[in-house]
């Protein structure tokens, strides 16, 4: 079953680049042409723009999380995302967005949202690569993700892990494309 | 006699950019103490750029904020390319205003939108606003994603975009591009009239009060890229004198400059562009303010909403005008040398006047330079307004009447506290 936009959202500093990196992974495998694969510099109105009810679709960010170990990976829920983060101009978290598109009826039916756990404080812009653990859990997640797309079933039925914890969201400050 | 004291402690103003205060202590139905405090740490961008090469500095400035680089960069290139051997091509000022106007569309779309609607509709956030208001939300984020389109075709991105340099721009957007982004501007025009209409239809709070207005103006369109400074009372400056007249210094409790014109507070951004130059309106633009009622200048702060709109819609105009003139330049845009020397720049960030002054050595490195933002130009207005508009209200409604009342006031401006800090917390004590 193929069919889906996968959008990593990341940014240049250490371990926030992860959503990336799964990304750059990703392009390294065969996928079935209607793949789509997106990299975001953060949430905010660009992310709801490229939400659609009939597009099925994948999202990956950084967790800073102490729970689990940096590079481990797992499927979270809209409630489960820090909720504490506020609306404004500049700043616009992933929660809010989300929660945005949902009330605006924009939320895709079917959204994965994929959390990988980084390190408190390992995202500093002195940081200009990732850790070997977090690169290691974006190679796993982009192998097991490129197997779920090549099957003929639906890729998602089976979730693996069980998230709950951290706060999801991205920092960056750079832009979109499309790969 | 029992005293009656209240104290309102807003410690995070919410829907603004940065982080400030703002607290508020009335005793016995008297404001005894209103203090705004700006506690971002400052960013130090002007000592950033001294050593740097002067080719740098647009890419440096367009890190101080993520939602107007592109007024940052402009207002840098206006004062380099005085000292340039040559000016850029002729198509280069076009697309400037171009990339410009994505700028005012997508900043004002989102404040209008996200930030200032809820107030005014009764809700606490805009997430909230779109269960009942989702086409309204809707619009606004179509309308930004159109600003964020214009400011991608000529700066590659929209965030922090790379795309200008001193001379003209890194590349020229392909004719291709062109008609696309053209069929959508068209398309979305209706959405800003609409907005219009709809910010005056708002009941808005009725709240004359005397301001002094700054703006650039210049005498062929409304000005956004480049111009003259005048004031509504009666100054008319160059970028160069800018420092005869205005005035920084240092307040206890901000780490932001606050800025007087000749010791008065003032008002710069959408409202005082419109008061100033609502006759360079082109005339479709001018049909919609007509259609409002409100008739410039205007002494109501809150109309600075109606102006937003007002110029959501100019730029729309502009950059369909701009797009359809567009021919693909036949020669890339040569990259000047700079002479050594001390330049001004100024254009109109869209909440207001974004002043420059760099000096460059003979070896085109930055020995020196200051950056005077809207938001701290508007601080000490904002505190004015909240004075006049929390005693016009009346100190003896209730602590959340006050504290929204304030926020409102506030948010109104628009402000960017991350690039003033070089802002908001309420606490109010009464008694």
């Amino acid at each position: 079953m193929s069919g889906w936009r996968v959008i990593g959202i990341g940014s240049p500093f250490g371990d926030d680049r992860v959503g990336w990196a799964v990304i750059e992974q990703l392009e390294q495998h065969s996928l079935p042409a209607d793949i789509e694969l997106v990299t975001l510099d953060r949430p905010g109105p660009d992310l709801i723009n490229w939400l659609e009810r009939d597009v099925r679709t994948v999202l990956i960010d950084a967790v800073q999380t102490t729970a689990f170990p940096p590079g481990h990976w797992m499927p979270l829920e809209i409630d489960q995302l820090d909720s504490s983060e506020d609306l404004s101009s500049h700043g616009f978290g992933l929660a809010p967005t989300l929660k945005l598109a949902q009330t605006l009826g924009g939320l895709p039916h079917r959204l994965k949202l994929i959390g990988i756990c980084i390190a408190p404080g390992s995202s500093q812009p002195e940081h200009s690569t990732l850790s070997a653990s977090v690169m290691t859990g974006a190679r796993q997640l982009a192998t097991w993700l490129a197997g779920q797309f090549a099957t003929a079933s639906d890729p998602f039925y089976t979730a693996t892990g069980n998230g709950g914890v951290g706060s999801i969201g991205s920092s960056s400050r750079s832009d979109c494309s499309r790969r | 006699m029992t005293e009656r004291r209240i104290r309102i402690d807003v410690p995070a103003l919410t829907r603004v950019e940065g982080e400030g205060s703002l607290r508020l202590e009335v005793v016995n139905g008297q404001l005894v103490e209103l203090g705004l405090s700006i506690f971002e740490p400052p960013r130090y961008f002007e000592k950033f750029l001294e050593g740097r090469d002067a080719h740098e500095v647009v890419d440096i400035v367009a890190r101080i904020c993520g939602i107007c680089p592109i007024a940052y960069q402009v207002s840098a290139l206006n004062a380099l390319e005085s000292l340039a051997t040559e000016p850029p091509p002729h198509w280069v000022p076009k697309l400037r205003r171009l990339f410009y106007c994505g700028e005012w569309l997508q900043s004002h779309a989102l404040h209008i939108h996200l930030l200032a609607l809820p107030d005014f509709l009764g809700f606490d956030s805009a997430i909230t606003m779109a269960e009942q208001h989702p086409e309204t939300v809707r619009r606004g984020m179509q309308l930004q994603a159109l600003g964020n389109e214009l400011i991608r075709l000529l700066g590659g991105r929209s965030v922090h975009p790379v795309g200008a340099r001193i001379g003209g721009f890194h590349r020229a957007p392909e004719p291709e591009q062109i008609e696309p982004l053209l069929d959508r501007l068209r398309e979305a025009r209706p959405l800003a009239r609409d907005l219009t209409a709809f910010c005056a239809g708002l009941e808005l709070p009725d709240d004359p009060q005397d301001f002094i207005s700054i703006a650039l103006t210049h005498p062929d369109r409304y000005a956004i890229e480049c111009g003259q400074l005048i004031t509504s009372t009666g100054l008319s400056l160059s970028a160069e004198q800018f420092e005869q007249h205005f005035h920084e210094h240092h307040k206890p409790d901000s780490t932001a400059l606050w800025s007087d014109l000749n010791g008065e507070p003032y008002l710069t951004g959408p409202l005082a562009r419109l008061n100033l130059n609502h006759q360079q309106l082109p005339p479709v633009i001018q049909q919609s303010l007509t259609a409002t009622g409100l008739q410039p200048p205007s002494n109501n702060m809150f109309h600075s909403l109606i102006a937003r709109a007002l110029e959501i819609e100019l730029v729309m105009h502009e950059a369909i005008e701009i797009l359809q003139g567009y021919d693909y330049p036949a020669a890339p845009c040569p990259q000047p040398e700079l002479s050594a020397g001390i330049c001004f720049g100024m254009s109109e960030a869209p909440r207001g006047l974004l002043w420059h002054r760099y000096e460059v050595g003979p070896d085109q490195r930055i020995k020196a330079a200051r950056i005077v933002p809207p938001t701290s130009q508007n601080q000490a207005r904002i505190e004015a307004d909240l004075q006049r508009s929390l005693i016009a209200f009346g100190l003896n409604q209730d602590e959340e009447a006050l504290r929204l009342r304030a926020e409102q006031v506030i948010r109104n401006y628009d402000p960017c506290i991350s690039c003033a800090t070089h802002f908001l917390k309420l606490e109010l004590s009464r008694s």
